[in-house]
């Protein structure tokens, strides 16, 4: 517990109108968009936090962070708190809510750069550039609400991932507040927002860390021109393995890299609400859908392309699905309110998938699950896991699972790092009527197998939500990892971070 | 549920349950309480996880820091960008997943405490013993409504429910003033019922006090009945919310926005406006006339119509429209950092307009208060004042 006397000396340090200590506050900084919290039935136990703070600087981090150095308190970033593993309160600890630190600092547009503090909210960062003709290489899924110091925490997903890669691609420059309270400024070998090879690529050891080795306060994204031209498209297939290939082969768009974004959908209900309440044929299993960006003559260029890819794979229009013209229109504040309905079903709250609220009105808790997979063993994949996820909402296999869960969405795919695939399922759970204890036993024994499945396709867990169950946690991590790979990383941690106050519930 | 959809806390645990299920935050995006504090607790988000926290009795209302009961505006954009609400089939304010409802249920606890803020408990008294929240005297409503001549007495087909703002607010008397003689000259034949038309109970409401609330309502149903009122056409926005959507036993009653009339009159040519005004100007879309009831085009077509105009569109508008502050409690208590009328004079400052024209009295006094304050050359005039210029 953090004493009042404490307490005190923290308001000293930073202003009395940064810390909260009443409990009402603290409740908000319990639960995330993850699943973790709420499978505990007395989640409040072990994740409301003792304090929230609020830091308006670099300065206030450092003080914040002696703070916890001197009294061994741990310490647990937030954002947006839109991810779905991290940001969770820690009971005993404190919890710093970055949101007060959101001014972009500066925009540097022969270089392509913009620099903002970790509060910045996405959206507003995404419009700053839009306004000046510019666009981020990193578009996240949750634009709306989460922030630029989290897009580096987490590694986040990019919506042009195919194109630019996660969002550690387009990190050029971070500045983190070490647990001693020193402040780094680090690129990808030197503190420049550039690559050098003199140095360690000490960047990336802070990519997708989550708190668990400093506060990123500060963050140097890149950002590019506007493109002059763009292409939606959508085909239907009749068969998973047929629409798997075509995506495969839009995926690696010949010697092109102008297919920005691919994608399946699996779920009639998903794809339907993405497309604004369109139904989708009886005949059709996928879905697929690309965006081709360029100059003029590259679109059109790769649109043919596209379109005979398509035909190969015996792909077809889709007449009753609406297209979505322009993801540009989209994406501006004009058209935010429909994005967003659309964004909704894209990423952030897949839970909202009509059929999630169920007779007596309660909603779900969504669970989603979305492991690496490569190319090679795609297909096969997506067969097993369908079943296995399917299998959950079968009471003679599992008969508390079945009560209370639905499955959605399971088997879209969307593009990773080279090679490799994000594939998607939701599970929706309904706690009204949950007993934890049995379900959470049910859940862990479902869990394994369908890690068991990822490893034997070659796969890694979890590619952007990185929840894994608390019980499994570190043994997970160690097969994940590997166990030497797991040790060394441990050893990081304890180097950078002796007294284990950054964010010491996760992965350790 | 009670009459004239008073909901509890309990009755409300349901949609608080399914918020905190989500928790995607998406409806914290656009919440000018929490963009201004930038503390979890007074997103909407946050707030219902402090009102479940009250409902499972992890603290009593006593513990809840007024910034987190009062800081929000109702502007129920929350309400509007929430994934839960999407697909929701009955949707009521017992469903509807909403930071402002669950903050009008925990101010409404908070008064039944009786330890409230001495400027609310003294705009509630206002409005008990007076009918309006400025604690002025009913002769002095009585004595203008005779002074602009209008029919008050036996049956009144078309009321023109001007609200308890008028006409203590000067500011709103003019606008009041600029839709009855618009009125008039299109051969529009209405009445008005002076000092017996109270508050709809919407600032009530708002307030936590669900017993004035009640009174107003019981009051003002009795008074359509004594008058044979078949239409209202409402001045404010807030006032046109609460009769369509909480008041019980108003289904042979017809109500109306003004901005929908002038559009009706206009189009059958009975309002033809000939007098340019010729000035850059945008609108601001009042949050309970646009996102709440669905009324975008009906302002924006009236002032298309008025010759002169350059009608120029705020990046934030329609369903995206960012609040002016004045649908909560900021126009009878100051919160520090929660400046939403300042915010939105900066948007509006953006677009370097000569006039913000809005349609609801409440936003026309925080956006001129903002003005002032950010010493803006920028007029700010509602759309009833701007057709009378252009027409009368």
């Amino acid at each position: 517990m953090v004493s009042e006397k404490e307490i005190s000396e923290l308001k000293e340090s930073i202003g009395e109108s940064n810390v909260f200590t009443d409990k009402p506050t603290r409740m908000c900084y319990t639960v995330t968009h993850g699943p973790e919290c709420l499978l505990h039935e007395n989640y409040l136990d072990v994740f409301l936090p003792d304090a929230v703070v609020t830091p308006t600087s670099t300065e206030d981090v450092q003080e914040i962070v002696k703070f916890a150095d001197k009294y061994e308190v741990p310490l647990v970033p937030s954002g947006g708190r839109s991810g779905t593993y991290g940001a969770e309160g820690m009971r005993g600890g404190i919890t710093v809510d970055m949101k007060k630190m959101d001014k972009i600092l500066e925009l540097d547009e022969k270089d392509y750069r913009i620099t903002g503090e970790a509060g910045v909210n996405m959206m507003e960062l995404i419009s700053y550039l839009i306004k000046r003709g510019f666009m981020p290489t990193d578009y996240p899924g949750s634009e709306e609400i989460c922030t630029l110091g989290s897009r580096p925490a987490v590694n986040g997903y990019g919506y042009w991932e195919n194109r630019w890669g996660p969002a550690g691609s387009s990190i050029y420059k971070i500045q983190v507040v070490l647990p001693d309270g020193s402040v780094i400024d680090v690129g990808r070998g030197s503190n420049k927002p550039t690559k050098s090879s003199t140095g360690w690529n000490l960047m990336d050891l802070f990519i997708g860390s989550r708190g668990t080795l400093g506060i990123i306060t500060r963050v140097t994204e890149k950002f590019t021109e506007y493109p002059p031209a763009e292409y939606y498209g959508d085909s239907a297939f009749k068969t998973f393995e047929e629409g798997i290939e075509a995506y495969l082969e839009l995926k690696r768009s010949k010697y092109s890299n102008n297919i920005w974004r691919v994608s399946c959908s699996v779920d009639e209900e998903s794809y339907s609400k993405q497309t604004i309440g369109k139904s989708w044929p009886k005949e059709i299993a996928m879905v697929v859908h690309y965006s081709i960006l360029g100059f003029k003559h590259e679109v059109d260029a790769m649109k043919d392309i596209a379109e005979e890819v398509v035909k190969k794979h015996n792909g077809f229009d889709a007449p009753e699905v609406t297209e979505i013209t322009s993801w540009w229109d989209d994406h501006s504040r004009e058209w935010k309110g429909l994005y967003k309905k659309v964004n909704v079903s894209l990423g952030i709250a897949s839970d909202v998938f009509s059929k999630h609220i169920k007779a007596d009105g309660y909603s779900a808790r969504p669970i989603f699950l979305d492991p690496n997979i490569p190319d090679s063993r795609l297909v096969e994949w997506h067969a097993r896991f369908r079943k296995h996820c399917y299998d959950m909402e079968d009471k003679n296999i599992y008969p508390n699972l079945a009560s209370c869960t639905i499955a959605r969405d399971i088997g879209r795919v969307l593009p990773g790092v080279s090679g490799f695939n994000k594939t998607w399922g939701t599970i929706h759970v309904y706690r009204k009527n949950m007993d934890s204890k049995k379900f959470r036993a049910e859940f862990l024994d479902w869990y394994r197998k369908y890690v068991e499945i990822i490893f034997d396709c070659g796969g890694a867990i979890a590619t952007t939500h990185s929840w894994i169950p608390r019980e499994l946690e570190v043994e997970l991590m160690e097969r994940n990892m590997g166990k030497a790979a797991y040790e060394l990383m441990k050893k990081i941690k304890k180097t950078i971070d002796p007294k284990n106050i950054m964010n010491p519930k996760i992965i350790f | 549920m009670a009459k004239n959809n008073i909901i509890t806390l309990e009755e409300y645990g349901k949609a608080l349950e399914n918020c905190l299920s989500c928790s995607c935050g998406l409806c914290n995006k656009d919440c000018p309480a929490y963009n201004g504090l930038k503390v979890g607790s007074v997103s909407p988000r946050g707030i219902a996880q402090v009102a479940l926290g009250l409902l499972k009795g992890e603290y009593t209302i006593s513990e809840i820091p007024d910034e987190v009961i009062y800081a929000c505006s109702g502007c129920r954009a929350c309400e509007w960008y929430c994934g839960e609400n999407v697909f929701l089939i009955d949707k009521t304010r017992k469903s509807v997943v909403s930071g402002a409802t669950a903050t009008e249920i925990l101010r409404a606890i908070k008064v039944e405490s009786g330890n409230i803020d001495p400027r609310i408990r003294d705009v509630l008294s206002n409005i008990m013993k007076f009918g309006n929240p400025y604690g002025g005297s009913p002769r002095v409503k009585d004595d203008w409504v005779n002074t602009m001549g209008i029919k008050n007495e036996g049956s009144i087909d078309k009321l023109l429910y001007v609200g308890s703002f008028v006409p203590y607010d000067e500011d709103a008397k003019k606008v009041a003033e600029a839709l009855i003689d618009v009125l008039k000259k299109a051969g529009v034949e209405f009445g008005m019922i002076g000092s017996q038309e109270m508050d709809s109970g919407s600032q009530a409401i708002m307030l936590g006090d669900e017993g004035i609330y009640e009174e107003m309502v019981e009051h003002n149903l009795e008074m359509f009945k004594e008058h044979k009122v078949n239409q209202i056409i409402c001045l404010s926005p807030h006032d046109y919310d609460i009769f369509l959507h909480y008041y019980d036993g108003m289904e042979n009653i017809e109500v109306k926005h003004y901005t929908q009339v002038f559009k009706e009159l206009i189009d059958s040519g009975k309002i033809k406006m000939e007098e340019k005004i010729n000035k850059k100007i945008t609108y601001h879309d009042s949050c309970y006339l646009g996102r709440r009831n669905n009324i975008y085009e009906e302002p924006r077509d009236v002032l298309k119509r008025i010759p002169g105009i350059e009608l120029v569109e705020l990046e934030l508008s329609r369903g995206n429209s960012y609040c002016c502050g004045g649908g909560g409690p900021a126009l009878w208590m100051d919160l520090p950092n929660v400046k939403m009328d300042l915010t939105r004079a900066d948007q509006i400052k953006e677009l370097d307009v000569d006039l913000v024209a809005v349609a609801c009295p409440l936003c026309l006094q925080m956006l001129k208060g903002a003005m002032d304050s950010r010493s803006y050359d920028i007029e700010v005039k509602d759309v009833a004042q701007l057709v009378r210029d252009s027409f009368c």
